[in-house]
């Protein structure tokens, strides 16, 4: 299936390519980021809208 | 020490009643449209009140005067609560305020006055662009004032969606802006043909994701958990979505713009992104109903939350479709039709409509310190809501596929089943009539929803400085142990996140446009492709004036069943002296692109002056005044001067020929009017129109 979507496109493979390089990048990028914090950071920042209450 | 300070809710209230107000006004409009859709009567015989031209008055008061003011509203209470701190100046909050409110008031005399840009959601000629970005940098400052005298150190997801929208917004609306001014309330966009729709549909696209989609994401993430009282499903994935989001967004404009002329190249980057957006957005669908998680029996008893649980519902069905249109085979039928209608209503009216009702009822009695009028009503207003959603969409989807496939479908001798394209308007004309009866559901839930508000509001008085306390932050802030990590930081850092959120829009946005920008083999040149005479210039200005766009496209697609019916499929060369492009993105009429030629200026003439004598049971309203309205021919020199400097070739010194040639074309079709015994001056602007029509996609048609 996936042989007859890249057929049908023309010409600039090389810059479907090179997105979903970018793509893949960005994406590990936020994912180590995502990995890398602590659950009391998340608890922190999750409650905070519920603190403002008078 | 504490400091102590107050939370101005004024002009949050001020911004609630602005959306309640313009959000009744645009959706009477829109109800209005949409009955003259199947009683043409209603377009009322004037040009003031006809489809074409009040329809970008429905988008543009719903978009920006509902949607807009209910952003403002939502914002300016959430940032400054969590923010601990008022507003950075009430002199920036009132101009924004009534600065915004006057935008609105320009477009609502501007549109129905003819005075367009065409390009769709963008109407609104230079000097209100122009306004627009003062007021919006007016907001921004105001809102980066605010993050900079805050008192909480970290910025809640909620702030980061709100960052995004200002930025990329701003970024959207100038571009989309590149015009140049041929008179106080007239402009020629800098590009043309191609790459104009690709700007269009980049910003039109954009303008979904950041105005209609982003700033609403912040208020979900804001407003559920104080509704809920339980903090969000999971703030990793509100991250993860967030950067995901925005990212992957700004790739995908082109999706409008499959089997049109732009390089498939394009349109297959904008279908592959298009598809990977289910992600980010079902992540953030799932994120706001799971945040319900344990509290669904307070769903049961607060209708609030069932505006916020149908809301967020309608997020995930419309970004499921929205991929699924961008598949092309889908789009090949469904592209043109009503089902791109309904699409977006589903959007807009339970996305939208019902996250801003849910929040109203929420909002209001805080800022007044009372309860719900009748939470009755509210109830009411969240069942015919309901019923109105699917009373409006339901049918348009039906209508959609039915026409979409009767325009596909062939006899056994090969030819179209249904060459008369009135035959397929026919056909769904009840579900026209159904679609209004869904609009007019909704629209009454609005108007008890705003007798239940008003009346809430008598029971209490508005706390206009609601008084607060917070710790201020410490001057020199020492980061501990995991606070040095990056997204920690990057929460504490409001301009740096700003210029990342920024950096990681444009990417998109630039591998998208600058190929077709700068590769000339994108656009291939046709060499029998003429500049319009300067008649014909004026003819596509009165095309342009009178909204012909919403309903006619000019884009022939490469399928069989079109260049059957309409003839051969379109070129991207053929649109290089159209500023703007004008390819639309519905067909409620038939397509025009190979318009000239097809009938006699006769026709045309009988046609514009009563469309039902020509096509009985047609739905076009009549254009009488183009009859009796002389053409405005003083505007002719400047703008053969203007197309010259971007980039037209007529040569110089032609402007001041341009009237004579105008003249004698003009002059030619009422000599030939006259033959057909109709007596019409050479003057008028109808002359105009008619020599636009029939020089359309003529250049390559074989003489």
């Amino acid at each position: 299936m996936f042989k007859q979507f890249l057929n049908q496109v023309d010409g600039s493979q090389v810059y479907l390519l090179t997105s979903l390089g970018i793509f893949m990048l960005f994406f590990l990028l936020v994912g180590i980021l995502l990995l890398t914090m602590k659950k009391d950071e998340i608890k922190y920042m999750s409650e905070l809208p519920l603190k403002d209450d008078e | 020490m504490t400091d102590k300070f107050y939370y101005d809710n004024k002009i949050v209230r001020n911004f609630a009643v602005a959306t309640i107000v313009w959000g009744i006004i645009g959706m009477t409009v829109g109800l209005l449209i949409a009955m003259q859709l199947f009683k043409p009567a209603l377009n009322m015989g004037s040009q003031y009140t006809t489809f074409g031209r009040i329809r970008p008055l429905h988008t543009n008061a719903v978009i920006f005067a509902f949607v807009g003011n209910a952003i403002f509203m939502g914002v300016y209470y959430s940032l400054q609560r969590l923010l601990k701190a008022r507003m950075f100046s009430d002199v920036l909050s009132k101009i924004h305020f009534w600065g915004w409110q006057l935008i609105i008031v320009s477009a609502v005399i501007t549109l129905p006055l003819g005075f367009t840009s065409s390009h769709e959601y963008a109407e609104l000629e230079w000097p209100i662009d122009i306004a627009i970005t003062l007021i919006w940098v007016v907001f921004g400052v105001n809102m980066f004032g605010t993050i900079i005298k805050r008192r909480e150190k970290h910025m809640y997801v909620a702030i980061w969606f709100y960052i995004a929208t200002f930025v990329t917004v701003a970024v959207l609306h100038i571009v989309n802006s590149f015009q140049l001014p041929v008179s106080a309330f007239k402009s020629y966009y800098l590009f043309a043909g191609v790459q104009d729709a690709l700007v269009q549909w980049w910003y039109g696209h954009n303008a979904v994701a950041f105005f209609l989609t982003t700033p609403f994401l912040g208020m979900m993430y804001y407003f559920l958990p104080k509704m809920a009282q339980r903090p969000v499903y999971s703030y990793k994935l509100s991250i993860l979505h967030f950067w995901s989001l925005i990212f992957i967004y700004i790739w995908a404009g082109p999706h409008h713009l499959l089997y049109t002329s732009l390089p498939s190249w394009a349109q297959s980057l904008g279908v592959a992104f298009s598809i990977m957006l289910i992600a980010p957005s079902w992540g953030g669908m799932i994120n706001g109903l799971l945040t319900l998680r344990g509290a669904w029996d307070r769903v049961r008893e607060d209708s609030r939350l069932k505006f916020m649980v149908v809301g967020i519902t309608a997020y995930g069905m419309a970004t499921f479709e929205g991929p699924m249109l961008a598949l092309k085979q889908i789009n090949a039928i469904a592209h043109y039709t009503d089902w791109i209608v309904a699409h977006v209503h589903v959007g807009a009216l339970g996305w939208n409509g019902f996250l801003t009702f849910g929040i109203l009822y929420w909002l209001i009695p805080r800022i007044y310190r009372t309860e719900l009028y009748s939470k009755k009503l509210v109830s009411f207003h969240f069942w015919i809501g309901t019923l109105g959603i699917i009373f409006y969409a339901v049918p348009l989807y039906f209508a959609g596929f039915t026409q979409g496939l009767m325009w596909k479908e062939f006899n056994a001798d090969g030819m179209l089943k249904y060459p008369n394209f009135l035959e397929t308007v026919i056909q769904i004309l009840p579900m026209y009539v159904l679609r209004a009866i869904g609009g007019a559901l909704y629209l009454a839930g609005v108007i008890v929803m705003t007798y239940n508000l008003i009346r809430t509001v008598r029971l209490g008085k508005l706390v206009a400085n609601e008084p607060a306390e917070a710790m201020p932050l410490a001057k020199d802030y020492v980061p501990q142990g995991s606070e040095k990590k990056l997204h920690r930081v990057l929460e504490r850092k409001p301009m740096v996140f700003m210029v990342l959120s920024l950096v990681v829009i444009l990417i998109g946005g630039m591998i998208e446009m600058m190929p077709t920008f700068t590769i000339k083999s994108n656009i291939p040149t046709i060499a029998s492709v003429q500049p319009y005479s300067p008649l014909e210039l004026q003819g596509r200005d009165l095309y342009i004036r009178e909204g012909c766009v919403s309903c006619h496209s000019q884009m022939i697609r490469p399928f069989r069943s079109e260049t059957e019916r309409y003839g051969e499929y379109s070129k991207a060369g053929e649109f290089v002296y159209d500023h703007p492009h004008l390819w639309g993105s519905k067909r409620t009429g038939p397509d025009l692109q190979r318009e000239g030629g097809k009938y006699g200026n006769v026709w045309h003439y009988n046609h514009m002056l009563d469309p039902q004598t020509m096509s009985p049971g047609s739905i076009m309203p009549p254009y009488e005044w183009l009859i009796t309205q002389k053409l405005d021919t003083t505007t002719t020199i400047s703008k053969i001067n203007a197309m010259r400097s971007l980039g037209v070739p007529y040569e110089e010194g032609y402007e001041h020929k341009a009237n004579r040639d105008l003249d004698k074309q003009a002059k030619a079709i009422a000599a030939d009017l006259q033959k057909n015994n109709i007596k019409v001056k050479s003057d008028k602007e109808i002359v105009a129109l008619i020599a636009y029509l029939q020089r359309l996609g003529t250049d390559i048609k074989a003489k």
